[in-house]
């Protein structure tokens, strides 16, 4: 295996794991290690772990890390969230996770509206510059 | 070192290494006792390519052994092709990491 592993220290002070598995292209960042009691698909590509009972992330992985955050002719990539996917007793649970604790230091929430459509549609990007230059 | 081989669905072989193996479960530590349905997830799931990546494929399957609230297993297979010695083209599929989910059924 060729990982490559480091530590960040957010904005809060808390410290933040990353490995990123060169071979898988696989980025993981572990907020805390420990085994999850609940884990779902954020997008096709983003996995959180997580405490089911203290709503605490543990984790947080991108499949194919490398391809998500290349540049754009029109700028960073943003992806669909699948909250259509998550179990209606999970729905409040994330989105209070990904507002309000070091997620958000690492994705940004936004929506977006197609035209002649009244739903939004929730999006999420990856928003952390220290995170898009390991990929380089 | 061990290595597992599994062939999906429409015959692809993919492999899982010990210790690929043993990095899962020392991350994801709630897989510790799946490693079974961790390969059967890959025999018998359904398989999607990754949106932005057309060499890796994410294997989904519900499985029901898991402790709740989990009831399915996700993992990630990266398609490869490499040289052989002899200059053949060889396939290189391998197991990268999994997860147990809960999913909406």
């Amino acid at each position: 295996m060729n990982l490559e592993t480091k530590q960040l220290t957010l904005n809060t002070g808390q410290k933040v794991w990353y490995e990123y598995d060169h071979d898988g292209d696989l980025l993981e960042l572990i907020f805390r290690q420990a085994d999850a009691s609940c884990a779902v698909e954020l997008t096709e590509s983003i996995i959180l772990r997580f405490d089911w009972a203290t709503n605490e992330p543990l984790s947080l992985s991108f499949i194919s890390f490398s391809k998500l955050v290349r540049p754009t002719p029109y700028g960073q990539l943003y992806f669909q969230l699948l909250n259509d996917e998550w179990p209606d007793e999970i729905q409040g649970k994330i989105l209070t996770m990904l507002q309000f604790s070091a997620l958000n230091e690492f994705l940004g929430l936004s929506s977006y509206v197609p035209a002649y459509l009244h739903d939004i549609i929730p999006t999420t990007t990856i928003k952390s510059s220290y995170l898009t230059t390991l990929a380089a | 070192m061990r290595k597992w081989f599994v062939k999906d669905r429409e015959g692809r072989e993919i492999y899982l290494t010990e210790e690929q193996w043993q990095h899962i479960i020392s991350r994801h530590g709630e897989l510790r006792q799946y490693l079974n349905e961790v390969l059967n997830t890959v025999k018998y799931g359904k398989r999607k390519q990754q949106p932005q990546d057309p060499q890796a494929y994410v294997y989904r399957q519900a499985c029901d052994s898991l402790p709740p609230p989990f009831n399915g297993i996700m993992v990630v297979v990266v398609f490869h092709f490499e040289q052989s010695p002899e200059g053949y083209e060889i396939t290189n599929n391998f197991m990268v990491t999994a997860w147990g989910i809960m999913m909406r059924r």
